[in-house]
């Protein structure tokens, strides 16, 4: 049975694409896909198909497409969890941060504070652990922003290098979880192809490995 | 004017009511060939019914309404819990096992925008009073071939492979917890990285460890046998094998496999759990198992087993079904009396649909087709 794979468009595609040639597999309709949506490849029986991270998951849990390489920050963000998570590609590597102005004294205040990021979810349970009140404003992009002009006391990013907190004198007061990326696997799919994604998790892993 | 359903709904139109009323009738039929019978229970239930059910409610995903003296009411979210409260209330005095049959909706609350259901059909059976695991389970073949599925697989575990060593190796509940998702969900990664915060054996470790993984056929309980750390789950896992080798021998064989890191979603499983996949279909199509303590916890101490089918998502998969044909008798008003007569005789052999229409000046038959 040919197997269907949701790649995540942007940070994570060309790592991805390079991980999936090294195992051998044909990328070129995905390299240079134009207008198509549906991307065969050109040496396994497997379609790509490219879509932003939150549709991964949608795709993958409803189960059109049989495994889906997504980052980590994605499945920690959604809530629903209905699918196996079974690799970790140790590619796209970065975590998440809390960060404010120096004098904001964040784990300090007293009383509720204010919290900007574009992952909710995520900043909210980091603070439900440390018992902290917060108030969580949802904010779509330059999260660095908010807290420069006010907003808030303090944000819940992604960072990969620091080099946007440093230019704009923020600084890292925890980091609430390593991030990269992972395959995950369509429950139904796991139990009737098995064999199959097994054989493209062990490609995966085996490029994994041979990069360690 | 804002005309639509709550979130989560949907009507059911003809073909597809069709379609389910011939899914359900067979599934029933067997049902029924196996000596079950149907009842129906309220779609209310007190809140308090399924408190008393669960030790960990997923209550934000209960429907939930007050009464006239504020107690908490629900929609119900399943029907083993509103068939047990039955069993051990409206049928205290009938004679064990009861053979309850059941199709019924239940409801749910559903994210925005996920393109999930809120009230779905569920289409099953509980066997109250017997311990009897493997007459279920040829009940769930046989009714999964009867409703037409051509590739169908029941996959079985225990809800005991993980409960009894995690209650050996871990002291706190959010710790087993913890555990049991991260196993259900396959996470390999952060499975790893929990167990490494616990000074465990390696021999344990590396049966919680491998058990998301153990699944196949029945060559998986040669491995899980070495791995198993005591004589309990020893047991348990024995007790299975034999359960699939006697499948096996009355002619399931193609029809059964293991997954030892399947965990029960429903708290209310003690024992075998099992569900059923079909190509086409994200999720398991018929899900079920023992719960030997649920009807203690209702004053009726009695081990019981049961299954359901998600009716809705077979449904789409039934392609099978014929267009239906209608004779239409358009007749002027007067000649209404000829035409209900005609139209009572030609009932005995197919449906009839009687249609005033004064254009016409006499009576005119047609065959319309609804797809």
């Amino acid at each position: 049975m040919s197997l269907r794979i949701a790649l995540t468009k942007g940070r994570l595609e060309d790592q991805t694409l390079t991980m999936l040639e090294q195992a051998g597999y044909g990328t070129q309709n995905v390299r240079n896909k134009g207008r198509a949506l549906v991307l065969p490849d050109t040496k396994k029986d497997i379609d790509y198909i490219l879509v932003k991270s939150n549709d991964c998951i949608t795709y993958v849990e409803h189960g059109v497409a049989d495994l889906g390489v997504v980052g980590k920050d994605t499945l920690m963000e959604n809530e629903g969890k209905d699918y196996f998570e079974m690799l970790d590609l140790q590619m796209g590597k970065c975590c998440f941060i809390v960060a404010s102005l120096p004098q904001a004294n964040l784990f300090a205040k007293k009383g509720q504070i204010r919290i900007g990021t574009k992952y909710p979810h995520v900043a909210r349970s980091y603070f439900l652990s440390k018992n902290m009140d917060v108030e969580i404003i949802k904010i779509d992009g330059s999260v660095e922003l908010s807290p420069l002009i006010g907003l808030v006391d303090g944000i819940v990013d992604i960072m990969e290098t620091g080099s946007t907190l440093k230019a704009n004198g923020l600084v890292v007061l925890d980091v609430c979880a390593q991030i990269s990326a992972r395959v995950i696997v369509n429950k139904a799919s796991w139990k009737l192809k098995k064999e199959e994604i097994i054989a493209v998790l062990a490609d995966l892993k085996k490029a994994v490995d041979e990069r360690a | 004017m804002e005309l639509r359903t709550p979130l989560g709904n949907s009507d059911r139109l003809a073909k597809e009511v069709r379609k389910r009323k011939e899914l359900c009738d067979r599934i029933q039929h067997v049902f029924d060939q196996f000596g079950f019978e149907e009842v129906q229970t309220p779609a209310l239930e007190y809140y308090q019914t399924y408190n008393q059910a669960f030790a960990t409610l997923q209550d934000r995903k209960m429907i939930k309404l007050f009464d006239e003296n504020q107690d908490i009411v629900t929609m119900r979210m399943d029907m083993t819990v509103p068939i047990a409260r039955l069993a051990a209330t409206s049928l205290k005095n009938a004679q064990v096992p009861l053979r309850l049959s059941y199709l019924s909706d239940v409801w749910k609350v559903r994210k925005a925008f996920t393109g999930r259901k809120s009230q779905t059909l569920d289409c099953g059976v509980e066997l109250i009073g017997s311990k009897d695991d493997a007459q279920i389970l040829v009940c769930a073949l046989e009714a999964l071939e009867a409703s037409g599925l051509n590739n169908y697989k029941i996959e079985l575990s225990d809800a005991r492979l993980l409960q009894v060593p995690a209650m050996k190796c871990f002291e706190q509940a959010a710790d087993i917890a913890r555990l049991a998702d991260l196993i259900d969900r396959k996470s390999m990664v952060e499975l790893s990285e929990f167990l490494d915060q616990f000074d465990l054996d390696e021999s344990n470790r590396q049966y919680f460890l491998n058990l998301p993984l153990l699944d196949g056929g029945l060559e998986v309980f040669k491995q899980a046998k070495e791995l198993a750390q005591d004589e309990e789950t020893i047991q348990t896992l024995q007790d299975l094998e034999a359960l699939g080798r006697f499948l096996q021998e009355l002619g399931y064989g193609d029809y059964i496999q293991f997954d030892l890191g399947k965990l029960p979603h429903l708290n209310y499983y003690t024992g075998i759990i099992f569900e059923a996949f079909v190509p086409g279909v994200s999720g398991s199509v018929l899900s079920g198992g023992r719960y030997d303590n649920l009807m203690a916890s209702f004053g009726r101490p009695l081990p019981a087993i049961g299954f359901a089918f998600k009716i809705d998502p077979l449904v789409e998969l039934l392609d099978t079904l014929k267009d239906r044909k209608i004779l239409v008798i358009r007749y002027p008003a007067a000649c209404a009396k000829e035409a209900y007569i005609m139209a009572k005789q030609k009932r005995q052999e197919e449906p009839v649909a009687l249609l005033l229409d004064d254009h016409q000046t006499k009576i005119v038959v047609e065959r319309e087709v609804r797809p």
